[in-house]
């Protein structure tokens, strides 16, 4: 049954392109908007915490770069298998450096380790920069699926 | 007959085993989570007390009932008050300071004590113990009810400041007490995390009658005609206005930590893990021999004189800085408890007096290295550029030798050194600050809420508190004990904020040497280094440069303390000006009770600042203003705020148990410069054979009109906030002034370089120099001043002598 619609993102086709693996265009869209609303995120998050290591700014300039690689890979097949990957590596990078720096900054508090509950749930967050590297993961991913028919 | 304490007693212990409001609630189970220097402390008062050292038997007999029926103590298990009293007494912990009228402590004691017994047998023929309790309290309300009469050759009204003073404290301080109250104790290292009007952490109890009113509502209800003022001039932004806030905030936030590393590296020379201040940098601190002429000696590190001392140093001029008090450890010098604190203020004896005497230590004093930085609450908002001609513009107190924009890129500087914390500002110089807003507690909630609901502006911050990291600081835990000295190292102090870096660029802080007097060459023209005394004897610094920074009583008494024959009256005081023009701050402060549980301990003590009423209106009839903070009140604090309203007995234990739900603003209001508030020197001599200070300080009709217009909005605030009941009460705090800066040698004792018109070679760099004080807190101004003189002193290091250069202003 071959379906009517030309548009690749027609409920129909889209739902066939995604069980054939081909849907690279989408999630490359996917990829930049999640690059835009968690960097948008980051920066009131690290706005808050006064950007006290300015490392904090990574992520927040990373975002924008996300979506224009996003958006590019939506675009050109090429940008899809070269601006995108690039970008994406550096995102899922740049969450398991905050990773670290989250992990480090709740064990300098004080009483670190010690006193686990209350410094993590009033610490920077544990768990956040690894949604970042989600992110990130997206984006390769999305450098390596097919193209939308 | 030393009462036992028990050990702890059984969870949730109250004193007399009353049925608590806070069923279950025991403030000793959370040991765990204190610091071990803290709970020390603690677990000491519920252990077994000293044998009686001070109290005689006959005193005893009396003091024991006494406290008993202030503080409504009747059944078992009892806070041992006697014993801690008595312990106080005997160790001679006391404030220093004393009423001109009353003689020191321990002696009020025993003649009031005994005043209380001839009452007893004048009135009813038997010694006070026999009485019965009716009797007893009606003697005791007597003496209460005579306010400033004289009693038994005794002030009667400072006598009762006296007994509550230390009863409260010692009980207040005792861990069944908390339970009773539902205070949380000791936040360190844990801190608080649910900051907030009715919320609680998981470990508190709620309170079971949160509706209780406290009875006998003595009529306060009669709403104040005198209203609100009309809003002024309102600091409305606009667009325009919102983008350059945030455009000035962005640019805070991304400029380069370097830069101020370059400046000053203190705070990544701090230890990164568990301690809090690196031992290294003391132990190998550069020495000066007491021959060395060095370039600098400074007298006293605390806001002024650790500034001054980074400065220089980074500067390469050698540099010796001599602290009267320790060289502090946070870890071990430091605890998360109001009644053991008492060691960070300046304790030593001092003569108050005047109509309106001005108690001394906590909010206006401080000893050791970070000065009264150390219990500061951090606040730190600029003075407005209108702080600075006061007199041409309202024709009260005095122009400053410089302006506003001499001092704004000063204030910069140490705002991002501190680093400050706190909303885009738009009073006065409308500036960012470098961190952002910390979130507010219950208190602060009130007070945007009243502010809110009158139209009032008011913001969160500037307080220099870390929210973030900055350098190896680690971000704030609102434990809420910044009057306490900050064992986090979020609260600036010089301690962790300019001496570190001193001592890197080889400064020499000195601790434990008490200056007795700077010397001058032989034709009394030039400095040439200070008398000290360290470990009982006497030593000389030699000094190319000298630099006082004993703060607003210290440095005038020095001066007069500093005669020769040249200064027969005292150094550099041939104009009659050291020591006059002190000032300090008219700091009422008003709560508010609601049926939320505020919770005030939690979160930085001040928060939330309105200055909307800072500068002279054309609709009051008083000149300049005020400033409106909140301040919140630990237990004992609280329970002084409690008993100046006259209650004593159940009726204060009843005030005390409703304590998480009062909410409390503070006014700072600018009371004016008069050249009779002076410090002068008393006939009594201290333990250096030096006469001590005596300070003097009575309020000018202006000074009241601003106290009370700022009473009335504050409890204006409360209600608008919702609350059920206001009570004020009177205080003071800061300190400044009494060797004011002025143009020439007529009108001030210090240049605006903070040089002295007469020694050349002579600094002062402290809050004395300030010739007005705004209402705004002290610290800030005191430390944007020496940096800007320490940056003259050097530019005018190769011009010979070391002096400021440039033409003098």
């Amino acid at each position: 049954m071959i379906p009517r619609s030309r548009n690749p993102f027609a409920p129909a086709r889209l739902a066939r392109n995604v069980r054939h693996g081909r849907f690279e265009r989408s999630l490359s869209l996917l990829t930049a908007a999640g690059s835009v609303i968690t960097a948008a995120e980051i920066y009131l998050e690290h706005d808050r915490a006064s950007f006290g290591n300015r490392v904090m700014w990574w992520p927040v300039v990373l975002g924008p770069v996300g979506a224009a690689a996003g958006v590019a890979g939506f675009l050109s097949e090429r940008m899809a298998r070269t601006a995108l990957p690039i970008a994406s590596a550096a995102i899922a990078a740049n969450g398991l450096q905050g990773t670290y720096l989250h992990v480090r900054g709740i064990a300098e508090k004080p009483g670190g380790w010690s006193l686990a509950r209350y410094n993590i749930e009033t610490g920077p967050p544990l768990f956040a920069p690894l949604l970042v590297t989600m992110v990130g993961g997206m984006g390769l991913l999305a450098a390596l699926l097919r193209r939308e028919r | 007959m030393a009462r036992e304490g028990g050990s702890g007693g059984p969870p949730g212990t109250t004193p007399g085993r009353r049925p608590s409001r806070f069923p279950g609630y025991d403030v000793l189970a959370q040991a765990g989570a204190w610091d071990a220097t803290t709970a020390a402390v603690v677990f000491a008062r519920t252990a077994r007390q000293p044998e009686l050292r001070f109290f005689t038997l006959a005193e005893e007999a009396v003091a024991t009932l006494l406290f008993d029926h202030l503080l409504a103590q009747w059944d078992d298990p009892k806070v041992p008050v006697l014993e801690m009293i008595d312990a106080r007494l005997a160790e001679r912990q006391t404030d220093g300071w004393r009423f001109e009228d009353m003689p020191e402590d321990d002696t009020a004691w025993r003649l009031s004590l005994r005043g209380l017994d001839d009452d007893a047998r004048e009135w009813y023929d038997a010694p006070f113990a026999e009485l019965s309790p009716e009797r007893r309290a009606a003697l005791i309300e007597a003496v209460r009810a005579r306010g400033s009469d004289r009693w038994r050759g005794l002030t009667a009204g400072h006598v009762w400041g006296l007994w509550t003073r230390y009863t409260a404290t010692a009980f207040y301080s005792h861990p069944w007490a908390w339970n009773e109250i539902g205070y949380g104790g000791p936040a360190y290292p844990r801190g608080y995390m649910r900051l907030g009007l009715g919320l609680r952490e998981p470990w508190e109890v709620p309170d079971t009658e949160p509706e209780e009113a406290p009875p006998e509502d003595d009529g306060s209800d009669d709403k104040r005609d005198d209203d609100l003022p009309a809003r002024p001039g309102a600091p409305r932004t606009g667009l325009a206005g919102l983008v350059r806030s945030a455009t000035d905030t962005l640019r805070q936030t991304t400029s380069p930590l370097g830069r101020v590393r370059d400046r000053n590296a203190s705070a990544w020379l701090l230890p990164r893990g568990d301690a809090r201040f690196d031992r290294r940098l003391v132990e190998g601190m550069r020495r000066f021999d007491d021959r060395d002429e060095v370039d600098l000696v400074v007298v006293g590190c605390g806001a002024g004189g650790a500034t001054l001392a980074q400065r220089m140093s980074r500067y390469g001029w050698s540099v010796v800085c001599l602290e009267a008090g320790p060289f502090w450890d946070p870890d071990s010098d430091w605890v998360s408890d109001e009644a053991a604190s008492h060691h960070l203020y300046w304790n030593d004896p001092r003569v108050i007096a005047g109509e309106d005497p001005v108690p001394l230590g906590a909010n206006n004093s401080g000893r050791g290295v970070g000065g009264s930085t150390v219990h500061f609450a951090g606040y730190v908002p600029r003075f407005h550029p209108s702080d600075f001609r006061t007199y041409t513009e309202d024709g009260v107190g005095a122009d400053w030798p410089l302006d506003y924009a001499d001092l704004r890129a000063s204030y910069e500087r140490i705002e991002q050194e501190l680093p400050v914390a706190g909303q885009y500002w738009p009073w006065g110089d409308p500036h960012p600050y470098p961190h952002a807003p910390h979130p507010v507690g219950g208190n602060g909630e009130v007070f945007l809420r009243g502010a809110a609901a009158l139209g009032l502006e008011a913001r969160v911050g500037p307080v220099a508190i870390t929210n973030g990291r900055f350098g190896n600081r680690p971000h704030c835990v609102y434990r809420g004990f910044c009057l306490q000295g900050c064992k986090v190292n979020a609260k600036a102090s010089t301690l962790i904020t300019h001496v570190p870096d001193a001592l890197a660029h080889g400064a020499e802080i000195r601790a434990q040497c008490m200056v007795t007097g700077v010397e001058l060459d032989e034709r009394g023209r030039l400095a040439t280094g200070v008398r000290y005394v360290r470990d009982g004897r006497e030593r000389f610094q030699r000094a190319r440069t000298v630099a006082v920074a004993g703060y607003s009583i210290e440095t005038p008494r020095l001066l007069l303390n500093s005669t020769s024959r040249r200064f027969p009256d005292g150094l550099c005081n041939d104009h009659d000006l050291v020591g006059r023009y002190v000032m300090v701050q008219g700091a009422p402060q008003t709560s508010g009770r609601f049926t939320q549980e505020v919770r005030s301990y939690k979160a930085p003590p001040p928060e939330v600042t309105s200055e909307e009423f800072y500068e002279t209106r054309s609709d009051r009839p008083y000149r300049r203003g005020f400033s409106v903070q909140n301040v919140s009140p630990l237990p004992i604090v609280w329970a002084e705020h409690v008993t100046a309203q006259g209650h004593w007995g159940e009726d204060l234990r009843r005030y005390m148990r409703d304590y998480v739900h009062w909410a409390t603003l503070g006014a700072l209001c600018e009371l004016l410069p008069q050249p009779g508030n002076r410090v002068t020197l008393a006939e009594e001599k201290d333990r250096y054979g030096l006469p001590v200070a005596r300070f003097s300080y009575s309020q000018c009709e202006n000074d009241r009109q601003v106290i009370r217009a700022a009473e009335a909005v504050m409890e204006d605030i409360l209600r608008a906030a919702g609350a059920s009941e206001v009570m004020t009460i009177n205080r003071y705090a800061h300190l400044v002034g009494g060797c004011r800066m002025a143009r020439d040698a007529a009108h001030g004792v210090v240049d605006a370089d903070l040089r002295t018109f007469a020694v050349p070679n002579l600094l002062l760099t402290d809050g004395s120099v300030l010739p007005t004080q705004g209402s705004a807190n002290p610290a800030l101004t005191i430390m944007a001043l020496v940096d800007r003189a320490a940056g003259r002193l050097a530019a005018g290091a190769r011009a010979g002598l070391r002096t400021p250069s440039g033409d003098r202003r």
